[in-house]
């Protein structure tokens, strides 16, 4: 059933009516509304009841054991939060660990290895023009190898 | 006025906020202490909202969890136990969805399954409170968050609409809603018992 005008504007301010919260004359008016209507009168009665009951209802109670759950949980959290961090650290000494061992390698004198330097070239190149390019001598190959043209000057 | 421990003084307040400052600094038994004087009410919240007591423990539980995780970067915006409320409510309307959701499939996957036995008539006696907790049991997860938050924690209008991050007038017109399906609810069981 639609409620009429009159009961819908009744029912939109019901809660405040029933929590005194109106405005002296409108909450006359609703008491009036509340007198004549039967409906509303009904509902009114209804949601009185209810919220009686509702804040009568007993408070569940919660398990005995509810404080160890929740610090075992709490404390398997701070655990799982750390372990990353832990792994985070290891990681970054690994990688330091091989960085300096990489670089005493490389830094250590080799017995007959010729001395690594880095020359740039031009070179001429058979019907081509003359390409500029690095040239480094390596542990593997101490004649070098051209790496990467730096400058071509190639025929077309 | 709100049954939720909200601290009645201001030196409640600020005791309330050392003790969470301590909590944020590391301080293991500060956490215990916010702990064991709210678990019991985030409990009563979870278990009206969601609707038994396994999952509410649970629910509980990770609430907490999830305060303990957040609360370095908690700023005081608003107070401690409204935060805390906050995520419990909307935990457990979420985990109520969801189950909703599962009951819903299963109530489909039953209806075309052959009923083993017939559902068990309501009591004809049964009382008034224990008619309208089957009635709250039978809101929407919705309807049912303000009707607990309301009247079994008796949060205000403003705090309910903090909590669930809804206007004020949206929360009054759910909980109209709601005691307008109670009634409804509460009426079909009386005819039924009549039957």
């Amino acid at each position: 059933m639609t409620a009429s005008a009159p009961c819908a504007i009744f029912r939109e301010s019901l809660l405040d009516y029933l929590d005194e919260a109106l405005h002296p004359a409108v909450r006359e008016a609703a008491r009036a509304h509340e007198r004549s209507c039967a409906d509303c009168a009904g509902l009114v009665r209804s949601v009185r009841e209810q919220r009686a009951l509702l804040s009568s209802l007993p408070r569940p109670a919660a398990p005995w054991d509810l404080g160890a759950r929740i610090e075992r949980a709490v404390a398997n959290s701070r655990r799982a939060s750390a372990r990353p961090r832990r792994w985070m650290a290891w990681t970054a000494a690994a990688a330091a660990a091989a960085v300096a061992a990489i670089g005493l390698v490389a830094a250590a004198p080799r017995l007959g290895a010729p001395a690594r330097s880095l020359t740039v070239v031009e070179v001429e190149l058979p019907d081509r023009g003359t390409l500029l390019g690095r040239f480094a001598p390596s542990y593997e190959n101490p004649t070098g190898s051209l790496l990467d043209p730096l400058v071509s000057n190639e025929n077309p | 006025m709100s049954q939720f421990p909200e601290p009645r003084e201001a030196s409640d307040a600020a005791a309330e906020e050392a003790l969470v400052r301590r909590a944020q600094a590391g301080d293991r038994e500060a956490f215990r202490s916010l702990y064991e004087k709210y678990q019991d009410r985030v409990f009563a919240t979870a278990y009206r909202i969601a609707g038994d007591r396994e999952t509410a423990a649970d629910l509980t539980q990770e609430v907490f969890v999830k305060i303990f995780e957040e609360l370095p970067g908690f700023r005081f915006g608003s107070r401690f136990s409204t935060w805390l409320y906050r995520v419990a409510a909307n935990h457990a309307i979420n985990k109520a969805s969801e189950t909703a959701r599962h009951a819903r499939l299963n109530e489909r996957i039953a209806r075309e399954r052959p009923a083993a036995t017939p559902a068990e008539p309501p009591s004809r006696d049964r009382f008034a409170g224990e008619r309208l907790q089957a009635a709250l049991a039978a809101l929407s997860v919705k309807l049912r968050a303000v009707t607990v938050l309301r009247y079994l924690e008796g949060l205000s209008y403003d705090e309910i609409a903090g909590t669930l991050e809804l206007s004020v007038g949206t929360v009054k017109s759910r909980l109209f809603l709601a005691h307008a399906t109670l009634r409804e609810l509460m009426d079909d069981e009386v005819k039924e018992g009549d039957r």
